[in-house]
């Protein structure tokens, strides 16, 4: 008795036959799947590449179908296309270079994805002759295009298959058939009708007709979206060849299961295969494997995954007997979040860069820092070793805003300037935005980095890393019934204090800095509409100075004695997100903090400042139509502070050496407040969304402090209250895209930008507290406007070009009728001008190599008040070059290296002084205006090496950093001897090999 | 091939420098302990603290190894003169050096040449009474400016060179100080030198010590507990306190290496290292500053020989 078999089908595509596209199936698919399994999905064009009409074929009016053979393997990669039937002329080399660069869905058995071959129709067609009806230059009045009538780009593909019933009379007549019906399917995929087209009889049409009406289907594409079409299906009957009592399948001889090294996670879905047979299988959710009728002696195991390295795996097989393969494969890469956009923000920003994680990783120099290598970046300056300050467009440290999780922090980097606050290991991503930004960050005339969290934590995963500088341990990972809470937990603390003193022993005193940070996060289990999380985290830096007791530190006894700063901050941050509806979103994310400040030199001189600060960050989006988003926000900092100032005497009598010495201080303590909204419109007016954003906003900013303590002296001191309003607008279009198939490559966009706005800067908290009086202190200001272009050039290679102008006003100085209590220290006088350029050419991470060069040119001046002349900016860097890059060599081993070149900084030059023979000090003359001279040119050079090792249990990542391997003279100040007749260069980044080893396990 | 390779490897490993030794490093600069060209060290004004009206004459710790001081040129800055606080002031008004009379020198601030015309000051007897009777007893600064001129800016005549603006000041030697004109109860007095010790031995002022060549030594002054003064000051809130001078010493020499070139009360002693047996300089003078802090100055020197 022949058992029924399921029909084949095929897949054929034939264009613009009629004014509706068709989908015309031919001949039965040659069935390559690895089982005998019927298909129940077929093989989907997921990209339509357009082939070149060849010229001799438009020349000589040649139009029609190649009649092609596609076969593709279990992952959909095309791996052959044969000419069954040509037209010659170039159309059949043109049809099959088109087809080789489509991508389609694997066709698919109940066991799984299979490979296939199918017969393909490529179809020319002549272009029709210009009419004037259709050319829109000549028919202002035609109707816009109608989809339909566009080229489809994605065929139907079966999305349930469903085997008809093979009708008994004619199984019993040992009958086949094919049935033909033309398909009606809608433009969401629904089946609306299917007739008879090719009747076959004997009961074949109505078990055809009623399968294919129960079938579902996803719809055809065009560029313009989903169509209906009409397509001709063939149903196939056969029979399946009696089976002969003799051929039953073999036994299973050879079984095991995949895992991956390292993680220990089973393995779906790799294809195991044994060299020189037919033999294959496919992996399941248990990473379980198993084959029949192994021939018996050695065979070796291929075992290939897109995502893991290919194996080649010797067992052998003795007859009669099971043979178990326990394998272990090493993935290409463990990085959870590779493909996490960096420096990417949501696309609102007119600025952004886009970097990953295994990038940042390699630059040598950055400690595996992500917020480090914003730093070679354009339109950040070098910052002066060990500070770790940071310096955009020509901005002051302090007007550059830093937040992890949209949440306000004081500094980034930990004090030595080479890591930052937060463990590499907590960060998802970071925002750099170096101007152009949007109205939800402010209280900033310069740029913004905002610091991303993980969110996502799959595997628990133990990692433990040393290098020169710290060590630190990290634990994340999941629990609950369905594991779907998140949490991660980890600390780190720096050990240079230790080993520091080995250098320093015949110096006369120690430098003893460390750091500690720790964080901690909860992640909710995320539900449609809900999303929570819990960040702690907090970070102290300690900088101690340490010299002998009977050793004088110069002449003066009120600064004998240890200098000693600490800077501790910690924040608790929630986050919640609810969706409302597809249109309706709101973010509500509350902070407490507290910061605590000292800074003390020898028994006299004392600062001390604890601040408590609410934060609050909500905002809403709401889209009430596709082309709108409507944000209003509001960002909150606010809480109480105190401080306590001791000094050995009062500020008048600094630089006096015969000044008496009397302990002076006052301490404070009030409040600051700054609740401020925000209102931001997106607007994305062009059918593709994506290809025009006009953004304006305005920031209502006002900070009201109030002061009370010892420093009004009595007097009734008013709050100071400083108001402004931001505007801000900002624009990206998108002028040209390639198409889809062109050699270039799919998708590559040229984008304009361009931005200006107001950012408005609240003086510093102690810039506003006058002593003894009220402060009438206004906001400094600046005007931010850019424009830019940015195009990716192919796959891998993009630039982004930008020019930039900002004019400061408002700027706080000091005031030189400042007489202690009683008057104000600081005045808006100030302005301030910086102007430049930054270009950025990068290679993605594309066949092993990644690497982006970065240039900023920028000038930066100052001036303390309108009338006074423009000098250059402490940190005017005029050229800023890098340029960083690392290929990955075989046994996973990593080669990178970076050069930087920079202007050296602006410096005050000095030459000869005159001897205050009461104070035994000389005081120096100035020789050319301020910040007339530049120190020597910035260049480093360094290299890293690293090697992975990876364990089926665990995963060890070592790796060198010879960080400015190769030296320049690296200055970062001058220095003259005791009576300015001599000078010298203060070297800035030493050569530091940092040998780091980073310890991985997954428990 | 491989050598070169393994060189530049390990040169990679060690950090090799670039240009590092095209720019002089802070190490290099020379130090204010060593004495080996023109110095002023200190000037001891006789009141340090005066009566408005009352006569001050001044003495100062000139260094000339090299020889090349011509002469002192000593001014009173006018009074009021606080900016001068930095660098000191200038001669005032246009004034023909060389034929000015007497009084018109004085009244352009001249108040002594050396050698010849020893320096010496009277501050205005009116200076202080547009002050109250605590300010007048807190009293005023007034300074006076010297400058060791070398003796080829007066090769041509005194004046040229020096006052037409072409003074390098890199050439010249200039320093101010500070006089505190006061009527205070208790006005500063100079300190005195009592001794000098190395390694705790006192050291008689024609002694030359023997130093083996390398070795550390404790250099030190003897002060006498008398020089250390007990004075009163007046604190912000106008009480009184009665404070003990803490004076604070600063060493110099030519030779060996000062290894501390300050000391305070009451750890005065320094260390020195003498310069090693080949050195070019084989003998030389210890010289010692000490200051009150409130303008009063003394100093003391020694020789010392490198043993053969």
């Amino acid at each position: 008795m022949n058992a029924p078999r399921a029909a084949r089908w095929g897949l054929g595509i034939a264009l613009a036959i009629t004014t509706l596209p068709a989908w015309s199936p031919h001949a039965a698919a040659q069935d390559d799947a690895v089982d005998d399994l019927p298909l129940i999905a077929g093989p989907g064009l997921v990209t339509y590449v357009q082939a070149d009409y060849p010229q001799a074929a438009l020349d000589a009016g040649i139009e029609g179908g190649v009649q092609l053979i596609v076969a593709l393997d279990e992952t959909g990669a095309v791996e052959s296309v044969e000419v069954e039937q040509g037209l010659g002329y170039g159309l059949d080399e043109a049809a099959v270079e088109a087809v080789r660069a489509m991508t389609f869905t694997p066709a698919r058995t109940e066991a799984g994805p299979v490979g296939v071959a199918f017969p393909f129709e490529y179809v020319f067609k002549l272009p029709a002759p210009p009419s004037p009806a259709s050319d829109p230059d000549t028919a202002p009045d035609a109707p816009p295009a109608d989809p339909d009538a566009l080229p489809i780009v994605e065929m139907p593909g079966i999305v349930e298959y469903v085997e008809a019933p093979y009708p008994p009379d004619a199984e019993a007549a040992g009958l086949e058939a094919t049935v033909t019906l033309l398909v009606t399917l809608s433009a969401v995929g629904v089946v609306e009708d299917a007739v008879i087209n090719g009747p076959a009889g004997h009961g074949f049409d109505e078990a055809a007709l009623e399968a294919v009406r129960a079938m579902t289907f996803s719809p055809a594409r065009t560029e313009a979206g989903p169509v209906g079409v009409v397509f001709e299906f063939a149903y196939t009957f056969e029979l399946a060849p009696e089976e002969p009592a003799e051929d039953l399948p073999a036994p299973v001889n050879v079984e095991g299961s995949l895992r991956e090294m390292g993680t220990r996670r089973f393995l779906e879905g790799i294809a195991v295969s044994v060299d020189g047979t037919e033999l294959s299988t496919l992996t399941d959710a248990e990473g379980r494997f198993s084959l029949r009728g192994v021939p018996a002696g050695d065979n070796v195991l291929r075992l290939r995954g897109p995502e893991h390295v290919e194996l080649d795996q010797p067992i052998r097989v003795e007859q009669g007997e099971v043979t178990t393969a326990n394998v272990w494969l090493r993935a290409r890469s463990y990085r959870d979040n590779e493909a996490v956009g960096y420096y990417e923000r949501d696309r609102t920003e007119v600025t952004r860069r886009t970097l990953t994680i295994e990038e940042v990783k390699k630059i040598p120099g950055t400690f595996g820092d992500p917020v480090k290598v914003i730093q070679t970046l354009p339109g950040a300056a070098r910052s002066p070793f060990g500070t770790g300050l940071l310096l955009i467009r020509g901005a002051n440290p302090e007007d550059t805003a830093v937040y992890v999780d949209g949440i306000r922090i004081p500094i980034v980097f930990h004090l030595t300037g080479t890591t930052s606050v937060l463990s590499p290991d907590s960060v998802a991503s970071v925002d750099y935005l170096p101007g152009g930004y949007g109205v939800e960050f402010g209280r900033s005339m310069g740029g913004t980095v905002n610091v991303n969290t993980k969110d996502e934590f799959k595997d628990r995963k133990l990692t433990f890393g040393i290098d020169v500088l710290d060590a630190q341990v990290w634990f994340e990972g999941n629990f609950g019934k369905e594991k779907n809470h998140g949490f991660a937990i980890g600390a780190r603390r720096s050990y240079v204090d230790a080993f520091i003193p080995i250098f320093t022993a015949n110096l006369g005193f120690n430098v003893l800095p460390y750091y500690w940070d720790y964080q901690a996060k909860y992640v909710a289990p995320k539900t449609a509409r809900n999303e929570f999380s819990m960040f702690l985290f907090g970070f102290q830096d300690i900088l101690r100075v340490s010299t002998p007791e009977d050793q004088a530190q110069g002449t003066d006894v009120s600064t004998q004695g240890d200098l000693r700063t600490s800077y501790q901050a910690h924040r608790l941050i929630l986050k919640w997100r609810h969706t409302f509806s597809d249109t309706l979103s709101i973010l509500f994310q509350p902070s407490v903090g507290i910061d605590l400040n000292s800074l003390g030199l020898g028994q006299e001189f004392r600062l001390d400042n604890d601040n408590v600060l609410f934060q609050l960050r909500a905002e809403a989006s709401y889209r009430p139509h596709p082309a709108i988003e409507i944000k209003p926000g509001l960002d909150l900092i606010g809480g109480p502070y105190q401080f306590d100032f001791r000094a050995p005497l009062s500020i008048g009598d600094l630089g006096d050496p015969l000044a008496e010495r009397e302990r002076v201080g006052f301490d404070g303590r009030g409040s600051g407040w700054s609740p401020t909204p925000w209102l931001q419109t997106n607007l994305r007016p062009l059918k593709d969304r994506d290809q025009w954003l006009i953004t304006t906003g305005l920031r209502f900013n006002n900070e009201t402090y109030f002061v009370g303590g010892g420093i009004t002296f009595g007097e009734d001191v008013q709050p100071t209250r400083i108001n402004s309003i931001d505007p801000r607008f900002g624009t990206r279009l998108r002028v040209f895209q390639t198409p889809e198939g062109t050699k270039l490559g799919d998708n590559m966009r040229g984008t304009v930008k361009a931005s200006t706005g107001l950012y408005s800067q609240a003086p510093q908290p102690f810039q506003v507290i006058g002593i003894g009086t009220s402060a009438s202190l206004l906001s400094q200001r600046s005007w931010n406007s850019s424009l830019g272009f940015e195009q990716q050039v192919s796959q891998a290679l993009s630039f982004d070009v930008e020019g930039f102008y900002r004019w400061s006003d408002r700027l706080v100085s000091f005031n030189d009728g400042f007489s202690g209590r009683g008057t104000q220290p600081f005045i808006n006088a100030g302005q301030g001008l910086a102007y430049g350029v930054e270009v950025i050419v990068r290679h993605k991470p594309v066949n092993r190599f990644f690497g982006w060069i970065s240039y900023t040119f920028v000038r930066s001046f100052r001036r303390d008040d309108p009338e006074s002349e423009w000098f250059p900016f402490d940190f005017d860097q005029p050229h800023i070059f890098s340029a960083q890059g690392g290929y990955e060599l075989p046994f996973d081993i990593g080669l990178s290296a970076q050069i930087q070149v920079v202007s050296g900084n602006p410096t005050t030059p000095l030459n000869a002084g005159v001897y205050d023979i009461d104070g035994d000090f000389y005081n120096g003359f100035r020789i050319g205006a301020g910040n007339s001279e530049r120190l020597p040119t910035f260049v480093q050079t360094s290299f890293r090496i690293d090697k992975t090792w990876t364990f089926k249990r665990w995963q060890l990542e070592t790796y060198l950093d010879l960080i400015n391997a190769i030296r320049g003279v690296n200055p970062e100040a001058t220095v003259y001897n005791y009576d300015f007749s001599e000078a010298a260069l203060v070297r800035g980044l030493p050569f530091i090999p940092n040998l780091g080893l980073e310890f991985r396990f997954w428990p | 091939m491989n050598r070169r390779i393994t060189l530049a490897f390990a040169l990679l490993l060690a950090g090799c420098p670039i240009g590092n030794d095209r720019y002089p490093k802070p190490a290099d600069l020379s130090p204010a302990w060593r004495i080996d060209k023109l110095r002023v060290l200190a000037v001891r004004a006789e009141p340090p603290e005066v009566r408005p009206g009352e006569t001050v004459r001044f003495t100062a710790l000139v260094l000339d190894p090299n020889g090349v001081a011509g002469g002192t040129l000593w001014l009173a800055c006018p009074p009021g003169d606080d900016d001068g606080v930095g660098f000191g002031c200038g001669l005032t008004g246009d004034l023909d050096f060389e034929n000015a009379t007497p009084d018109e020198l004085a009244e352009a601030g001249f108040i002594g040449f050396e050698p010849g015309l020893p320096p010496r000051w009277t501050p205005d007897p009116t200076i202080l009474d547009d002050l109250d009777p605590d300010a007048q007893r807190e009293g005023l600064y007034q300074l006076v400016q010297l400058a060791v001129l070398p003796s080829s800016l007066l090769d041509d005549g005194f004046g040229a060179g020096v006052f037409d603006g072409d003074l390098d000041f890199n050439e010249v030697e200039v320093g101010y100080k500070r006089v505190v004109v006061s009527v205070a109860d208790t006005p500063n007095r100079n300190p005195e030198v009592g001794g000098f010790s190395v390694d705790g031995w006192p050291v008689g002022p024609d002694t030359v010590v023997e130093v083996d060549p390398e070795q550390r030594y404790d250099i030190g002054l003897f002060l006498p507990d008398d020089t250390l003064e007990r004075y009163a000051f007046t604190r912000a809130d106008g009480s009184i306190e009665v404070r003990r001078e803490q004076p604070y010493v600063t060493w110099y020499t030519d030779g060996g290496t000062m290894l501390e070139s300050a000391t305070l009360f009451p750890f005065l002693d320094a260390r020195w290292a003498a310069p090693a047996a080949d050195a070019e300089v084989t003998e030389g003078t210890w010289w010692a500053v000490v200051r009150d802090r409130r303008g009063g100055m003394a100093w003391a020197s020694r020789r010392w020989r490198l043993r053969p």
